[in-house]
């Protein structure tokens, strides 16, 4: 499984659907550019998200994509650049969401987490 | 997989400026451990007009415009934020998409504090509430004067109004003059005046032959700060 992309599972989406309210993109944003620690993990819901690499499109993840949660616990850069198309909709996984999910041991995010 | 030199808050140039100024010890390790620092490049976007906020940033080093696009589709720059400064405060606590955009001038070092951990930290620690009003007070204040500027005042006075306010807030002492520490283009200074940057270019080429400005290669520097007061017709 790759540290950067992990898709979930339809039931893992609709927990963190259910725990956190997705945010609506109108522009088009470098959520995250090459090389920088992400600032949050992020859901893919709908819409399109475009992986970058050297400015050059990588791929377009699938919708259910989780990107950057494993380099945002760990606090290394993102060997890509995210790049959130105009009216996409994503849920944003804060570090302090991921501190407080390690604290607990317990839940989706937890679970999530604990495969990386 | 390089690890990003990760400025505690403990030891930031920033921390006497920021809105966690106040905080002791423990509140400030907090704010550390939850924060994610990363550098930007001259370029970058920090956030977009019209996208939804989802935390705040605070300003180690560099530069940083903040400009907004108008219904024509002209960019107005609001104003430059520098370290120390904190960026979309407004946006995220009235819950209303970005009214602005921020986008790096000098390459700058950024934190990022979610939004979740803002609202409990605040929660925690109300001195960061009270910080964080002392800041949308100033800013209140500096906008009911640019509007006051901007109906009452012509040209030639605001763009010496903004030669002071850049004095005041990137001028450096050098030899009897200041140098001024940012380079704006005359696009970027007309933006932030309200004008065209045909004017600012006259009004520049004025203000040298009056000996208020110098300038060498693209670097700006103030020789007569009285005049300067004179051409904004600021009263002491």
């Amino acid at each position: 499984m790759s540290k950067e992309i992990i898709t979930l599972s339809e039931e893992e989406v609709r927990t963190l659907t259910d725990l956190k309210s997705p945010l609506l993109f109108k522009n088009d944003f470098d959520l995250i550019y090459e090389s920088q620690v992400p600032n949050v993990g992020i859901l893919f819901l709908e819409g399109e998200l475009k992986i970058l690499r050297k400015r050059k499109i990588l791929s377009t993840p699938p919708l259910g994509s989780l990107i950057g949660l494993y380099h945002l616990m760990h606090n290394t850069p993102l060997p890509m650049g995210v790049k959130v198309c105009k009216n996409t909709s994503v849920i944003m996984i804060e570090k302090s969401t991921i501190l407080e999910a390690l604290a607990q041991k317990s839940g989706t995010l937890y679970q999530i987490i604990s495969n990386l | 997989m390089s690890i990003i030199k990760n400025v505690n808050c403990e030891n930031c140039s920033s921390r006497g400026k920021g809105i966690f100024c106040d905080l002791e010890n423990t509140g400030i390790k907090e704010v550390s451990e939850n924060k994610v620092m990363n550098i930007y490049k001259k370029g970058h976007t920090i956030f977009h007009q019209g996208n939804p906020p989802f935390g705040l940033y605070c300003v180690n080093s560099g530069k940083i415009k903040i400009s907004k696009v108008g219904n024509d589709g002209k960019e107005s720059i609001i104003r430059i934020a520098k370290e120390g400064d904190v960026l979309g405060h407004r946006s995220l606590f009235s819950n209303e998409s970005y009214n602005a955009t921020a986008t790096i001038l000098e390459d700058a070092a950024i934190c990022f504090i979610d939004k979740k951990f803002i609202y409990k930290a605040i929660q925690t620690y109300p001195t960061i509430a009270i910080q964080l009003i002392q800041k949308l007070s100033r800013e209140m204040g500096a906008a009911e004067s640019m509007t006051a500027s901007m109906s009452q005042k012509n040209v030639r006075e605001r763009l010496a109004e903004l030669f002071l306010m850049l004095k005041q807030t990137y001028g450096i002492e050098e030899k009897g003059r200041t140098r001024l520490d940012i380079k704006l283009t005359r696009d970027e200074m007309a933006s932030m005046i309200g004008t065209a940057s045909e004017t600012v270019i006259r009004f520049i080429s004025e203000f040298k032959e009056e000996g208020i400005l110098e300038q060498e290669g693209k670097v700006i520097f103030i020789k007569d700060e009285d005049k300067l007061l004179e051409f904004a017709n600021i009263q002491l």
